[in-house]
């Protein structure tokens, strides 16, 4: 890949960071920063309400990013319509707003099933589910190479009473190992259960589609988007008479004292004043990304998680989490006698930006390591520059540490 | 020595460390010099929250003063804690309770122990200044 130039971060950068979180947030295109930049400048006006030139060319801009997104992840010649997009603030917002509203009728017959490497954005809000309704809460294992255990998936999906909703990372951020999710999606549909993918990392890094989901959450700034933005692809019938999650303006037909009848799909959950700059920079991120290739995104991070799994573990006290699972997009580690905060910290002071601790999915790292790790993690324009400047550095650290 | 002229003798070290990477071995090495912290006495009430890595911290009144003893997993932590210590530790808890915390900008380190950052050294300081009352 060659979109280095694409981002003045990374051109006009005068510290040199070697930034290895993009897991965490990727960087941003000058596209991107154009496209929200315009908006500001030149038609900052709120949508679907004013009858004046602005507003009206907002409203365009921000409802033109639908298509965009439909397009993007729809597969084959079902095309995903637009009252099928709602727009939300990122991951966590989506998948709280399908707990609320699409299981606000759920309880002790009913079952939400994830795996044990969810980050707590999909663990939290099913837990709180859980409390609130009695709904049960089931995790799926991880097999030895940290693929889902298909075996132990259809058992909880047999056992289940009534309603089944599996809600799973394809691409889960403290492993980085690609889950089979068509077959996931296909076994739960055989049980008639409904499908969550939290594409958060995923949709960044390969063409995921909604062929085997009914709800796909992602983050913009996670695809090279705005922060604040992101996305809920919600099946056409499952969320259209659901309870608001949230309510206010925008999200209503009429309005009286008495009552409120409130919006069709998708405005009906897209409540108050939207980020709308955000939008329509995610808009360009998709398009930008499009550009790119996902199939040239998914290959240059597919090498280069390889050249940082292979050079990650000839250091010496580096233990690669699965280290004979391929990984795409991140490679989690611990350092054997030193603190992941440590090791963090002093990468830092050689300019090499990673991510330490539990990285927000607590469960499987205790359970499965029962310490903090490290998080390299890459996006289209990582170089394997960088990852040896991560190598020659973390050697570096290791000697004092 | 007074507790400012402790500030300036390790803001000396530190100045003297070439790049970033030397003053966090400096660091690290005056942590080494902690005394010991017994298994025992690593209970949640004793633990200084603030920090991606855990933080104990003891203390006895001798005297007007405060004796302090303090631990943590991560190196670097450690040796911070060594730095306040060699500003506090065994000092009369008046003069820790009068204490001006914004004092530790003159270590010249403000990148590392500006308090809010994420290694716990101001609630580490919130915590010592309680004991001392
Ligand atoms: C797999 C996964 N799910 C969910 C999230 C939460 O995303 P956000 O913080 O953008 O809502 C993240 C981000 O760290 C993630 O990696």
């Amino acid at each position: 890949m060659n979109c280095r130039s694409d981002f003045a971060i990374l051109t006009d950068s005068p510290d040199g960071t070697a930034y290895l979180d993009s897991a965490a947030t990727s960087l941003t295109p000058d596209c991107v920063l154009e496209k929200v930049n315009r908006y500001y400048r030149y038609y900052n006006a709120n949508i679907h309400r004013g009858i004046h030139n602005w507003a009206e060319k907002a409203t365009v801009e921000y409802e033109a990013v639908r298509p965009i997104v439909g397009d993007f992840i729809q597969m084959g010649t079902t095309t995903v319509k637009d009252c099928e997009i709602v727009f939300s603030s990122g991951t966590t917002h989506s998948i709280n707003l399908v707990a609320n509203s699409f299981c606000a009728d759920w309880d002790s017959d009913d079952q939400v099933i994830i795996s044990e490497a969810e980050h707590h954005a999909n663990i939290v809000p099913w837990q709180q589910l859980r409390d609130r309704s009695g709904v049960k809460l089931q995790v799926v294992f991880l097999d030895e190479k940290g693929q889902i255990d298909l075996g132990h998936l259809e058992d909880l999906l047999k056992r289940g009473t009534r309603r089944s909703l599996v809600a799973t990372s394809i691409l889960p951020n403290a492993t980085g190992i690609l889950q089979d999710w068509q077959q996931i999606g296909q076994l739960s549909k055989m049980y008639d259960a409904t499908v969550l993918f939290d594409g958060a990392q995923s949709v960044p890094r390969i063409q995921t589609d909604v062929s085997v989901c009914d709800f796909l959450v992602f983050s913009g700034h996670k695809i090279y988007g705005p922060t604040g933005v992101g996305v809920l692809y919600a099946r056409q019938g499952l969320l259209d008479d659901a309870p608001p999650y949230m309510s206010g303006g925008d999200m209503i037909k009429t309005v009286n004292f008495a009552e409120t009848t409130f919006n069709i799909m998708p405005w009906r959950y897209e409540a108050g004043t939207q980020n709308i700059a955000g939008v329509i920079g995610l808009g360009r991120a998709i398009q930008w990304v499009q550009e790119q290739g996902i199939d040239n995104i998914t290959a240059h991070e597919a090498m280069i998680s390889d050249y940082a799994q292979e050079a990650l573990k000839s250091v010496d006290r580096v233990s690669v989490f699965f280290p004979d699972s391929s990984k795409l997009g991140l490679i989690v580690f611990a350092v054997d006698n030193a603190q992941s905060s440590d090791v963090a910290t002093l990468l830092n002071a050689q300019q090499v930006a990673v991510r330490s601790g539990y990285l927000c999915a607590e469960p499987i790292l205790r359970n499965r390591l029962g310490r903090g790790v490290i998080r390299a993690s890459f996006g289209c324009y990582t170089t394997t520059e960088e990852i040896d400047r991560l190598i020659t550095a973390l050697q570096k650290s290791l000697q004092t540490l | 020595m007074m507790i400012t002229e402790e500030i300036q003798d390790i803001r000396q070290l530190l100045e003297d460390c070439p790049d970033d990477l030397t003053k966090y071995q400096t660091i690290i090495e005056m942590g080494d010099d902690l005394d010991p912290y017994p298994e025992s006495y690593k209970l949640d009430e004793l633990k200084v929250s603030g920090c991606q890595s855990d933080l104990w911290l003891y203390a006895e009144h001798h005297g007007d003063c405060l004796h302090m003893i303090a631990t943590s997993d991560a190196v670097i932590v450690r040796g911070l804690v060594a730095i306040v210590f060699q500003i506090l530790n065994d000092r009369p808890r008046q003069e820790i309770r009068d204490f001006d915390a914004a004092l530790l900008a003159q270590l010249g380190i403000q990148n590392i122990v500006t308090p809010g950052r994420q290694n716990g050294i101001g609630s580490l300081i919130n915590r010592i200044k309680l004991l001392a009352s």
